[in-house]
């Protein structure tokens, strides 16, 4: 089985590497461009080679610069397999991991790029013009595209030696540690995760979500936000998979943007919450007094303000400050993280006050350690556990509650597509009554998503604490 | 008395109790009242009484894990309570302490070989080179397995984690160990093992225990000196055989008699002390033992005994130290 | 106990004026305000706009508006709203009894359902009927409240027709009587089932973990080996124990049930206060956002004192400092 999983994974990285041979964007009247194209001339204009006598003159300015690092990344992870083929250094294998692990994440921010046309994913598209003076002036300009078979099989190769790699290296950390049968509070932690079938499926759901999501668009012939309104409003059929919106914009590629744009929101919110809650919780569960006293009276100011009614009203004051639409995100993540964050110090003082009483706590003071190594040592790997359970269910919250603001029209705003203000098709009664497809699938979405991250926080937290075994 | 490593004069501790609606101090818990003793080097001296008398306190306080209300400890000459928290850390290696529960005293997240060894990086006792070695030596002295030392607290029964929690307090080569309660929470039999092994311990290395206890026989056992204490004052403190052979208090008396002879043909004059253990909120006047004594006369309940010499060193603080008690 | 709610109120006071700072410095970061709006689109002179906006104190500097604002609210007169020209206080007593109305439905429908539910999972704990219900518990708290309302409208209202669109009548009726009950139930029936099933399963989970605490206890076990029947056991001796966090919650519910549910009530077009707070945001209407926002913020504070009393008298363990 192991060297199946071996060898597997070494195939899946060359082939990886191989799909730069293949295009990664193909036009209708010109010669397509390829990986390697894209990475030798960063920066450098492409000329497209005309296919036809009458086609305009088209250069193409490659930014491709995360797939330059995604290519290195996969050139390394194999280096680093052979290596460990020949040497069994078990760091060669984990660096193989996080060599492998980065060029997959670098190359979903770069296909993150892409906003209107196909080929923004990888650079811009310039109409060349020659002027009366003899002089070429160059203007940006969309022309009929695709994204290629190598961007399309690097997704699909590229994740699969993903999670061949990492298999590779579960089993072989397995095998190695299987005389010691060491024990630590994470492995037990992990060993009762397993058990729990709901959090696995929901740990799978979440994972198959944000690679759609992240990676899905580079499958898509649609752009984001051209409208075409001939196409307008139609039901699901081969070319549209759900659909049409009011605006012709292809449902499917909207609802994987939207994904990009709600699932970002959540985890943006909770990194905030973690960042405020976690040091003012901190300070005031471990110095206490008046300290304690002040912090907290602020925690409850926060937590008595009527949460929507703020929310709402903080999303109309973004809208008559003319907050542009690129703009709003950022502004709403702010928003629900500055609401959010007393939660999370609420929790992580309890936590504190509960540990600071513990004994090994008094034990640490009698040793003479000093304030900076219990905190560090001692207190916080005690404090993570809860963290993280919080922090998984947060991000559950975080997204309901994005999607709410977006639905009433005060969040993410159009044209930029958020799983809940693609709900607001149901403005329209007749698409509401008739054409469900515009406004389902999106609440669909939301919902599944934010039931799969309950399910693996449920886990996380039946996992994490000792009360609940049987 | 240069051969004094430890003067304790007068100590006090009090808890203050909330109440009332701005949460003002409306008492005080008295769980440590005017206790004074002296602890030689290499020296045992036992601290025996009732749950709830103050015993653990007097312990966790001597060593400023409480900070104190009154009284002054000398250790080696340096007043402890007026250290600065800096000093008071550098002087604390000297002066540690073995828990009464081996399973909230160990943090479940370290390895046994942390646990040990996180103290003597701390303090600079050690380089990272050879801290394992050193780790290994305490370990295996304390009866622990070299190949425990990976292993985190979860996976050892609570004999061995009580060595354990030895072991750590050991590692800093302290002068003077509080021993709290140490084999309470401990089975019989291992109770003896880690009596003996405190016992081999000292005898090398010439430590001073503070040894606190509930039960008078693990104190016997290992104590030189032996001190009884009720409602946090000590009522009678004498040399080991002294106390044992001739008790002059009666809370002495009883608490001797209750303790369990294993012959069955032996009868014995149980004395049952009436009444439950007064709060420390609000101790009785005069001898805090007077309204549970058996033979508690008027003055008891008016003016409280001091502690006096009765003679070799055997304090006891009575006003009719030695009488008899049993009913006739 | 006196001592301890005098103690809370006092706590409370420092906290309202909080909230009510924030809320006013937000609520005054919008530019704009209603007269000019309305001058926009009605005929008015500059100087009957100049006139207005004296009237209306707009053009105060903010510290001056917030003092008028808080000398006004401590005697319970929070100004008049903008767009229904009546005093707040007044707006805000009109239309929280609808709002009550869907609360209170839904909040019987959640303890019937949950509790019982919660006490079956726990007693069963791991089996078929504790992972179902699980899984709906987790449901209830993942669904998008305006996405389960829109589907329960487009499948009981528009395909089955067997329920009403919206609103709280139907329109250019005037029933009495039995009839007019019977109509009013059919409108509301639908936003109370959102609001219990999002609730509830909240409710069952915090139920099921109380009552799987409680059983694991040694004096279950010993009452179960004095040879009492499951029933008793259960019933007798651990419910009183295990309910005692759940006396806690509805403590905690019993305020928040005037506090209207924005979203819904937008959806199914019922004239509460959730609704109107909404159409305050977009009409800009301040007063009445200032005094809805301040309604909530001491409705959730008296929630959190109540659970606390109630859980002093519940649990005999609890002595309230």
């Amino acid at each position: 089985m192991k060297k199946i999983i071996k060898f597997l994974s070494i195939i899946l990285v060359i082939l990886s590497a191989a799909c730069y041979f293949l295009p990664f964007l193909t036009f209708k009247d010109y010669k397509s461009i390829n990986g390697l194209s894209l990475l030798t001339n960063l920066y450098k204009r492409i000329e497209l080679e005309k296919l036809s006598q009458s086609a305009k003159s088209y250069v193409f300015n490659s930014n491709s610069i995360f797939l330059l690092f995604t290519f290195a990344f996969f050139l390394i992870t194999l280096g680093l397999l052979v290596y460990y083929l020949v040497k069994k250094s078990e760091k060669a294998l984990s660096g193989a991991v996080a060599s492998i692990t980065a060029g997959v994440v670098l190359y979903g921010i770069q296909l993150s790029n892409s906003q209107t046309s196909i080929t923004d994913f990888f650079g811009t598209m310039l109409l060349a013009t020659k002027t009366g003076d003899g002089k070429t002036i160059f203007k940006s300009s969309e022309i009929a595209a695709h994204t290629g078979l190598g961007a399309r099989l690097l997704v699909i190769f590229s994740i699969l030696s993903l999670f061949s790699v990492l298999v590779f290296k579960m089993l072989e950390s397995a095998e190695r540690n299987k005389g010691n049968n060491i024990q630590t509070p994470w492995s037990m932690a992990i060993k009762q995760f397993r058990r729990n079938k709901l959090a696995i499926l929901g740990a799978v759901i979440i994972t198959l979500l944000v690679i759609v999501c992240f990676y899905g668009p580079v499958f898509s012939d649609y752009s984001l936000l051209k409208t075409d309104i001939i196409d307008a409003k139609l039901k699901p059929n081969a070319t549209h998979i759900l659909g049409t919106d009011s605006s012709g914009r292809d449902i499917l590629t909207r609802l994987m943007y939207g994904g990009k744009i709600s699932i970002a929101v959540g985890f943006v919110v909770v990194l905030i919450e973690i960042l405020i809650g976690t040091v003012v919780g901190g300070i005031a569960g471990y110095y206490g007094g008046k300290i304690d006293n002040i912090l907290m009276r602020i925690v409850d100011i926060f937590l008595s303000l009527p949460f929507l009614p703020v929310v709402i009203i903080l999303g109309a004051v973004m809208s008559d400050l003319n907050v542009s639409p690129q703009n709003r995100v950022f502004f709403v993540m702010i928003i629900i993280g500055v609401l959010y964050w007393p939660t999370m110090a609420r929790m992580v003082r309890g936590q504190i006050l509960s540990l600071r009483e513990q004994e090994y706590m008094i034990a640490a003071e009698a040793l003479g350690l000093k304030d900076r190594h219990k905190i560090i040592r001692h207190l916080i790997p005690n404090v993570i556990p809860t963290m993280i359970v919080t922090a998984t269910l947060e991000i559950g919250n975080a997204i309901l509650t994005e999607s709410a603001l977006s639905f009433l029209g005060l969040g993410v705003a159009m044209p930029y597509p958020s799983w809940g203000n693609m709900v607001q098709a149901v403005r329209d009664t007749n698409d509401f009554m008739l054409r469900s497809w515009m406004w389902v699938p999106p609440g669909l979405t939301i919902f599944v998503t934010v039931l799969a991250i309950n399910f693996m926080g449920d886990g996380l937290r039946d996992a994490f604490d000792p009360k609940m075994k049987k | 008395m240069s051969d004094t490593l430890l003067e304790v004069k007068d100590l006090k501790k009090y808890f203050p109790i909330k109440g009332g609606i701005l949460q003002r101090t409306v008492g005080h818990v008295k769980a440590v009242e005017n206790v004074s003793f002296s602890l030689k080097k290499g020296e045992t001296l036992g601290l025996v009484g009732e749950s709830g008398c103050g015993k653990s306190t007097v312990g966790r306080t001597i060593l400023r894990l409480h900070e104190s209300t009154g009284g002054q400890v000398v250790f080696n000459g340096t007043d402890v309570f007026k250290l600065k928290k800096s000093e008071m850390q550098s002087l604390r290696p000297k002066m540690q302490i073995v828990f009464q529960d081996p399973y909230s005293s160990l943090n479940p997240r370290l390895t046994v070989g942390d646990l040990i060894g996180e103290a003597l990086l701390e303090h600079g006792f050690c380089t990272k080179k050879d801290l394992k070695k050193r780790v290994l030596e305490i370990m295996n002295q304390c009866g622990l397995l070299s190949l425990h030392i990976d292993r985190y607290p979860h996976e050892f029964s609570g004999g061995q984690r009580q060595r354990i929690g030895i072991a750590r307090a050991l590692a800093l080569n302290p002068e003077f160990i509080v021993c709290d309660e140490p084999v309470s929470a401990l089975d019989v039999s291992i109770q003896s093992q880690i009596i003996n092994l405190l016992g081999d311990l000292q005898k090398q290395y010439g430590f001073s225990y503070l040894f606190i206890s509930h039960d008078l026989s693990v104190v016997r056992h290992i104590s030189h000196r032996v001190a009884v204490m009720y409602l946090g004052s000590i009522v009678e403190s004498a040399d080991k055989s002294e106390l044992y052979e001739n008790p002059l208090h009666p809370y002495t008396k009883a608490l001797l008699s209750a303790v369990p002879v294993a012959d069955p043909r032996v009868k014995k004059d149980r004395v049952i002390l009436t009444g439950d253990i007064p709060s420390p909120a609000n101790p009785p006047s005069g001898c805090r033992f007077h309204t549970r004594c058996p033979i508690c006369k008027d003055i008891c309940s008016q003016q409280q005994p001091e502690l006096k010499d009765a003679g070799n060193g055997h304090m006891v603080a009575c006003h009719f130290a030695g009488e008899s008690i049993s009913a006739t | 106990m006196w001592n301890y709610i005098a103690r809370r109120l006092l706590q409370m006071i420092p906290i309202v004026i909080g909230v009510s700072i924030i809320i006013f410095l937000i609520i005054n970061l919008v530019p704009g305000n209603f007269i000019d709006a309305k001058a926009q689109t009605s005929h008015m002179s500059q100087e009957q706009i100049q006139h207005l906006k004296d009237l209306y104190g707009i053009n105060d500097p903010i510290h001056v508006k917030y003092v008028k604002w808080i000398s006004g609210a401590v005697h319970g007169d929070f100004g008049d709203s903008f767009t229904h020209q009546k005093p707040v206080s007044k707006v805000i007593s009109t239309f929280v009894w609808n709002s009550f109305l869907i609360a209170i439905i839904a909040f019987i429908l959640e303890l019937l359902i949950a509790i019982p539910i919660g006490i079956i999972s726990a007693t069963h704990q791991y089996s078929k009927t504790d992972y179902f219900f699980t899984v709906i518990a987790l449901i209830g708290i993942s669904l998008p409240s305006f996405f389960l309302g829109l589907v329960l409208i487009k499948v009981f209202a528009v395909d089955l027709k067997w329920l009403p669109l919206a609103g709280l009548d139907t329109p250019g009726t005037s029933f009495a009587g039995i009839q007019f009950l019977l109509d009013r139930l059919k409108h509301v029936i639908l936003p109370s089932l959102v609001l219990a099933f999002l609730s509830i399963g909240q409710l069952m989970r915090y139920t099921r973990t109380s009552v799987l605490e409680i059983i694991k206890q040694d004096y279950i076990r010993t009452a179960r080996a004095k040879g009492l029947s499951e029933k008793v056991v259960v019933y007798k001796h651990a419910l009183r124990n295990a309910l005692i966090p759940v006396v806690t919650y509805i403590g905690i519910s019993l305020p928040s049930l005037f506090a209207g549910a924005i979203i819904t009530e937008s959806i199914f077009g019922i004239p509460g206060i959730g609704k109107i707070a909404l159409d305050a945001v977009t009409k800009r209407d301040y007063p009445l956002l200032m005094g809805f926002s301040m309604f909530v913020a001491v409705l959730t504070l008296l929630g959190n004192l109540l659970s606390d009393i109630l859980y002093a008298v519940v649990d005999p363990r609890v002595k309230l400092k």
